[in-house]
């Protein structure tokens, strides 16, 4: 017999199938097992399908015989196994049957025969869905799919505080129970601006208030037309706005990073993505216009042609390349390469056109970029020798030109000559000469000193330029000349009739020689003139600088450029004073060997020497001229005693120490060498503190004569250590002081061993702790504002916890903001 | 006296600006003494202010001004956000002035809060930068000055003169005492509203010397070598013949200090609590008078100590000697801090900057050199005629030096090179014995061989004090929350070292430190285990156990020779060099077959 029950687990879809196909097949079909039953489901539904529809009548009969037939069945002790083959959730106790499943079932298979065509579409669909029911996930990974989604649920629930939390961590201080924000507390400023000035003094007042800045005047308000746009409006508006503009920067951002990028892979392909760009619209345009495209086909060219002849492919060809290998071996090769070399050398020279050379040389830069274009030139002629005669024309108007520039300068350099002798000629230096003159003239001594010095500076500046210009301008000249002398060779060979050729380059270089002269005399003039007037001002100085009374002495050291001589007690001003510092700069670099060798040593020094500037932070800049290991030379001060008799003391004007007095003093104070004493102990505590090595050497070991004889080389190398760092002491540089460099006086007691979390360095975690907060160091409004408390609670009022409402209040309270602080 | 000085003028004396145009103060000299109000306590103002500011709500003005309110309706608003009253931009140079130094680059760290709540701590520091430099507009008075017309000197003007062209207040401040028991020590205390004298001979008085008070007048018996006002105008001590003592404004003796032994200098450091004595044998010795115990006392082996200064601005102790070196004590450190050459001949007296910047020292050469403590360096050197005895700088950088009976006053002397004196007395009390500025005065306090006088130096004297620190006009309920205050905020005595401001750093372990540790490294010994193994109910030492031992031990050897090569002491290394051995491998025969390495010098076509 069959058994159209199914397992508990499977209760409908498999019962229901198997229940109406009997209506319609004979019984021989379910003699079959059940398994293959299974299988043949399918193509049967499909069957069943059809015949749903054709025959109704037949379908009621045959079902009232189904039904009957069913009740008939002898569920006897039949195996009653699941239907659907599932392991995991067969059930053991599925293998029984009971009574009270049984009827249960039989009421299913009613049912689910008497809606037989809703079961039929159901059964369609799983049928659809599932061939083989997917295995249930283990319990394990359900959970834990469960934990991870419960997770984030909370984490986006929790994350909603995230502001506020953060907000209040910040914030200085907390009041609980949580602050009333409506009220608020007014300023000053509302008072003022209630009360207007009514008396006569008041407005007086007010006025001088209004002057000095500490009212703002009244102004009437602008009438903002705030009716044509609503909140809403105002702020989408300002939203876009603000997107616009973030949008716009980050464009601008973007292009410029791009712009700034180095690499050469990046720029060649985009080089090339920018030819095929051309090449594509070259050909687009070749059928649409093709004058166009011609235009646009020259251009390419041109830029290839610059290309190539730029200096970028100076050794990148495959030539170059070939050749570069090649030269290892063959020596002609390698002339030829250096023969390229100097070539590109001699195209990279500057050239300059010579009506350029008197003007500023920030344009010479400019003419580098340009440097290949007379080249271009040349070849073009090569290609087409008719233009030859062009050229011709071209040089001779250039002589002519410069022909007529000469003599007009010529003439101008000797009415120059004749009217002012000692107007310079060069006309870069001419702004500062006409300086000198005024200053020459007015005579005040103070502003020639200044003057001075910035001429000197000037001189020396323009010496340099002069010097670098020559050179680079006879470099032009010969590669000009050079160019030209190519030029000629190619004009031989090409035959064509330019006979001026030959004739215009020589013109063309006496003529860059005769400037070049002119302006190196030029130049000498100018430097002569210069120089005496050097040595006279100079003289001048001097002369009154001894005649000077000390009121002009301060005068003058008020307007001293030199700060650092500023606060120096000795009488050193000016130039004078320049120089003097110069030399003790000198003087002390090479006085000071210390510091010199402690430069090579490793940073340790540098730390020390931190270390250093730390212990003495206030040493002013100011004395640095001050040599510290020296003695200055007292300065006698004036003594007023007038009518003051000194009793009880020396006399403040009589030779206070008689001869006696000094051989006597002179005799008593002989064998003490104070500063001597003084270096010698600083020498011996230097020794003392130097690190010493470290002997390892066991006496005796290793070596066959026992333990008394001296130490071995060998073993002395090994095994004696030498610190590696020299600990230079704090009072190096500073001859007359010992600084005690020993243990601590116990500070590190009260000082912080370890940073607290956050920080990652010492110097932050200094930096946080600079400032004191005492009443003693700063203002009371500032100590009152940096000792507030970190949370204010009211004595006998509940704090409750955090409601939702808070988040909805930040978010009003931010938009108010925002409303707030809308541009004006 | 007028005509001649009349006739003195140059005739390109006019250059000079005139002060004043009133004919009648032409002659005269131009004298201004500080003026001095009365000023309120800083902080009772703004409290006030702030009071102002919180007793009118906006409801409540507008109940009182209801029409105001109307018209103004609108701007409510608008002046929130702005305020009208703004306080003023600070000149930069100002800020510079209180600046407090670089922040914290913040940058470097990840977490948003901490870098929100440094950059809101960031805030409050400029905060209080900006108050401070606004808070000078507080310190209203200006300091006062002595100007000659011409090229009169100041240095000849008298006394006399002075008294002639200021005010009465000021002129009371002029005063000479004839005692007989000298030569007189002196002592202002911190505010300079109370003097002390102490006369060799055993007479000690305290008194206000403002008010001219007498507060008490002893007589010990004794020697009085030196005296000092302790925390309060209540206290004071004697360095006496034999111990220092220590008396009360009534002159009752309340302690006898017997470590402190024939003591020459007495000094007193206010915030630390201590007072650092001198002696005749070379001791020094600092006694915290607020639990009477001494903190440190040591012998320097310098000799008699007989010129002892202290540095306000570190609270070292300076002590001058007979070598021309000038030294720097910390009680935690038994030798000098520092040591400085500044003369090359015995140091005959010596004198610190209030402000702890400066100290000027004179030799018996007749110079006197001005060094900057903090930098160590010379700054000024000037020859004098004659040897001072004492010298004084005032708060406003004013030297006074006294030598015989006469005291010369410098002004401007420190930063900048002098020419000559500014003002000149001579003491009619005799030889000078000590100088001392009056602190917030424009006075030159002189104890002299035969009584004590107090002269007016206009200009030397800080005219703007701060109330919290130092209240001339404090009362006496002030005086005792001060030193309460004081108290709770004692300065422990480890905190005096050469860089008062080490106490915001870290506390690095040094080179040296280092060097040594690493040096101690090499003379480690393996720790020693003493390994009892159990015994379970075995009867005998048992060779296994011992074996057991020796193997723990030697395994604990082993771990603990891996544990030093690991950490080898990499600052120093051996005499030879550090040389690898070259042989990582041994040599073997079919090295010959190996690629000879070229030879340098060969040229390759």
């Amino acid at each position: 017999m069959l058994d159209f029950s199914c397992s508990c687990s499977t209760p409908s879809s498999s019962s229901n199938t198997c229940s109406q196909s009997l209506g319609y097949y004979n019984s021989w079909h379910f003699q079959h097992s059940l398994v293959h039953f299974h299988f043949d489901l399918t193509m049967e539904l499909d069957q069943e399908r059809i015949s749903d529809d054709s025959d109704g009548e037949n379908d009621a009969r045959s079902h009232s015989q189904l039904v009957s037939a069913i009740t008939k069945i002898d569920f006897g002790n039949k195996f009653d196994g699941a239907l659907r083959k599932d392991p995991a959730n067969a059930s053991e106790f599925d293998q029984l049957k009971s009574k009270k499943t049984k009827k249960a079932k039989k009421d299913l298979t009613i049912k689910a025969l008497k809606s037989a065509k809703t079961i039929s579409l159901r059964q369609n669909q799983s049928q659809k869905k599932i061939s083989t029911v997917a295995k249930p996930q283990e319990k394990i990974f359900v959970e834990k799919l469960k934990r991870s989604e419960g997770y984030i649920k909370v984490t986006n629930e929790l994350s909603k505080w995230d502001n506020v939390v953060e907000s209040n961590r910040v914030a200085d201080q907390l009041e609980f129970p949580a602050f009333n924000k409506d009220l608020k507390v007014h300023e000053t400023n509302i008072m003022t601006s209630i009360t207007a000035p009514k008396t006569e003094l008041e407005k007086k007042v007010y006025s001088m208030l209004e002057q000095n800045g500490y009212i703002a005047p009244k102004e009437e308000e602008p009438q903002v037309n705030t009716n044509q746009l609503t909140l809403e409006e105002t702020m989408t508006k300002r939203r876009e706005l603000a997107d616009l503009k973030r949008k716009t920067n980050q464009y601008q951002r973007k292009v410029s990073l791009q712009n700034k990028i180095k690499s050469r892979n990046y720029r060649r392909i985009k080089r090339k993505d920018k030819m095929r760009q051309q090449i594509k619209e070259f050909e687009s345009l070749k059928d649409k216009h093709p004058e166009e495209a011609l235009k646009m086909l020259e251009a390419i060219d041109k830029t290839r042609v610059q290309e190539r002849a730029s200096l970028r492919h100076k050794n990148t060809g495959h030539w170059a390349k070939n050749q570069q290998i090649r030269a290892k071996y063959n020596k002609d090769i390698r002339e030829v390469l250096a023969q390229q070399i100097q070539l590109s050398r001699e195209l990279s020279q500057k050239v300059k056109r010579p009506d350029e050379e008197s003007t500023d040389e920030g344009e010479s830069e400019d003419e580098g970029a340009a440097a290949p274009h007379p080249d271009l030139d040349w070849e073009k002629e090569k290609q087409n020798p008719e233009s030859g005669a062009d050229v011709a024309s071209f040089v001779s108007g250039y002589k002519k030109f410069w022909e007529e520039k000469n003599q007009k300068s010529a003439a101008k350099a000797k009415s120059d000559k004749e009217e002012m002798p000692e107007q310079p000629e060069a006309e870069e230096n001419s702004a500062s000469q006409e300086k000198l003159c005024v200053d020459v003239e007015e005579d005040e001594h103070l502003e020639l000193m200044e003057d001075l010095l910035e001429v000197r500076k000037n001189q020396k500046e323009f010496e340099k330029n002069e010097l670098g210009k020559n050179l680079r301008r006879k470099a032009n000249v010969e590669s000009v000349s050079k160019k030209e002398k190519k030029v000629k060779r190619q004009k031989k060979s090409a035959a064509a009739g330019s006979g001026s050729w030959l004739e215009s380059e020589i013109s063309v270089t006496d003529l860059f020689d005769k400037l070049e002269q002119k302006q190196e005399e030029a130049i000498e003039m100018s430097l002569k003139r210069l120089r005496s007037q050097v040595k006279e001002m100079e003289n001048k100085e001097k002369d009154e600088e001894e005649a000077d009374a000390p009121s002009n002495k301060k005068k003058k050291k008020k307007k001293g450029k030199n700060k650092s001589s500023k606060n120096e007690p000795k009488d050193v001003f000016g130039l004078k004073s320049l120089r003097q510092t110069e030399r003790e700069v000198s003087k002390s670099s090479i006085e000071n060997p210390i510091t010199e060798g402690t430069d090579k040593q490793s940073s340790n020094v540098e730390k020390n020497d931190v270390l250093n500037s730390k212990v003495f932070k206030a040493a002013p800049n100011r004395f640095e001229n001050i040599d510290p290991t020296k003695f200055l030379d007292p300065k006698p001060l004036k003594s007023s005693q007038g009518e003051l008799v000194v009793i009880g003391g020396e006399d403040l004007d009589a030779d206070p120490i008689s001869q006696d007095q000094k051989a006597m003093l002179a005799e008593l104070f002989a064998d003490d060498d104070v500063i001597d004493d003084f270096q010698k102990e600083k020498q011996e505590l230097n020794e003392a503190s130097k690190p010493k090595e470290v002997d390892l050497t066991l006496p005796g070991w290793g070596e066959w004569g026992g333990s008394n004889l001296p130490v071995s080389t060998r073993k002395r190398k090994k095994f004696i250590l030498k610190p590696k760092v020299e600990l230079p002491r704090k009072d190096r540089n500073l001859r007359n002081v010992i600084i005690y460099e020993g243990k601590d006086s116990g500070i590190n007691q009260h000082q912080v061993s370890e940073l607290p979390y956050p920080f990652t360095s010492v110097k932050e975690f200094e930096a946080s702790i600079r400032a004191p907060i005492g009443r003693n160091w700063v203002p009371e409004t500032a100590h009152k504002k940096m000792i507030a408390p970190k949370i204010v609670t009211r004595a006998g009022q509940k704090i409750e916890p955090m409601t939702i409402d808070v988040l909805l209040k930040e978010a009003k309270e931010e938009e108010k903001m925002k409303i707030k602080t809308k541009p004006k | 006296m007028k005509a001649e000085k009349r006739a003195k003028k140059p005739k390109g004396g006019d250059k000079i600006k005139k002060r004043f145009v009133d004919d009648s103060l032409v002659d005269e000299p131009k004298i201004r003494m500080k003026r001095r109000k009365f000023q309120p306590d800083r902080n009772l103002e703004t409290k006030t202010l702030l009071k102002f500011a919180h007793a009118k709500t906006s409801d409540e003005i507008k109940k009182s001004q209801p029409s105001a309110m109307k018209k103004n309706a609108g701007d409510e608003e608008e002046a929130e956000d702005k305020p009208l009253l703004q306080p003023p931009e600070v000149e930069s140079k100002k800020l510079e002035k209180y600046s407090r130094g670089e922040g914290v680059r913040v940058r470097s760290y990840k977490s948003k809060t901490f870098k929100r709540r440094i950059a809101n701590k960031e805030k409050k520091i400029q905060f209080s930068t900006e108050e401070a430099a606004r808070n000078e507009i507080l310190m209203t008075e200006t300091s006062g000055f002595l100007e000659s017309e011409g090229y009169e000197e100041t240095s000849k003007i008298r006394q006399k003169q002075i008294i002639k062209a200021v005010d009465v207040t000021s002129a009371t401040k002029h005063f000479e005492l004839n005692l007989e028991f000298g030569p007189y020590r002196i002592d202002y205390t911190r505010n300079g509203r109370h003097l002390l004298l102490g006369g060799r001979q055993g007479h000690v008085a305290a008194f206000d010397w403002v008010s001219k008070k007498l507060m008490c007048e002893i007589n010990v018996m004794e020697d009085v070598l030196d005296l000092k006002w302790l925390h309060t105008e209540n206290m004071f001590a004697t360095a006496q013949k034999e111990w220092v003592f220590i008396y009360d404004n009534e002159g009752t003796e309340i302690h006898c200090v017997k470590q402190m032994h024939k003591i020459l200098r007495l000094e007193y450091l206010p915030y630390h609590f201590l007072l650092a004595s001198a002696s005749e044998t070379g001791h020094l010795n600092w006694l915290d008078v607020s639990v009477g115990k001494t903190i440190a006392g040591f012998q320097t082996r310098m000799g008699r100590l007989t010129h002892m200064a202290q540095n306000n601005y570190n609270g070292t102790i300076a002590l001058g000697h007979p070598t021309g070196v000038v030294t720097l004590w910390s009680p935690m450190v038994k030798e000098p801090l520092a040591k400085m050459l500044c003369q090359k001949t015995a140091i005959m007296s010596m004198a610190t900057d209030p402000a702890g910047k400066y100290i000027a020292s004179c030799g018996m050469d007749r110079n006197i050199n001005i060094w900057d403590i903090r930098a160590m360096k010379p700054m000024q050197s000037y020859r004098v005629t004659g040897v001072p005895t004492s010298l004084s700088i005032s708060q406003r950088g004013c030297l006074a030096a006294g030598n015989g009976d006469i005291v010369q006053l410098y002004k401007d002397c420190i930063t900048v090179p002098a020419d000559g004196p500014y003002m000149t007395f001579k003491c009619k009390q005799w030889t000078v014995r000590q100088v001392q500025f009056c602190p917030y005065e424009d006075v030159l306090g002189i104890g002299a061989e035969r009584g004590f006088s107090s002269i007016l130096v206009p200009g030397s004297g800080e005219p703007n004090f701060d109330s919290y620190e130092h209240n001339p006009f404090r009362t006496k309920a002030q005086r005792k929350e001060a030193e309460v205050k004081a108290l709770l905020e004692k300065v422990p005595a480890e905190l005096i070292t050469l860089d008062p401001l080490a106490i915001t750093e870290v506390d690095i372990p040094s080179l040296h430190d280092k060097l040594e540790a690493q040096k101690k490294l090499l003379y480690m010994r393996p720790p020693k285990i003493d390994f009892n193994p159990r015994r379970k109910n075995k009867k005998g030492g048992g060779i296994q156990a011992a074996k057991t031992r020796q193997i723990l031990r030697e395994e604990a050897k082993k771990d603990f020779i891996k544990l030093i090569k690991k950490n080898k002491p990499d600052m120093l290394v051996p005499v030879g060099g550090n040389k690898v051995q070259q042989h990582a491998e041994p040599p073997s025969v079919l090295d010959r077959f190996k690629a000879k390495p070229k030879k340098k010098n060969q040229i390759a076509i």
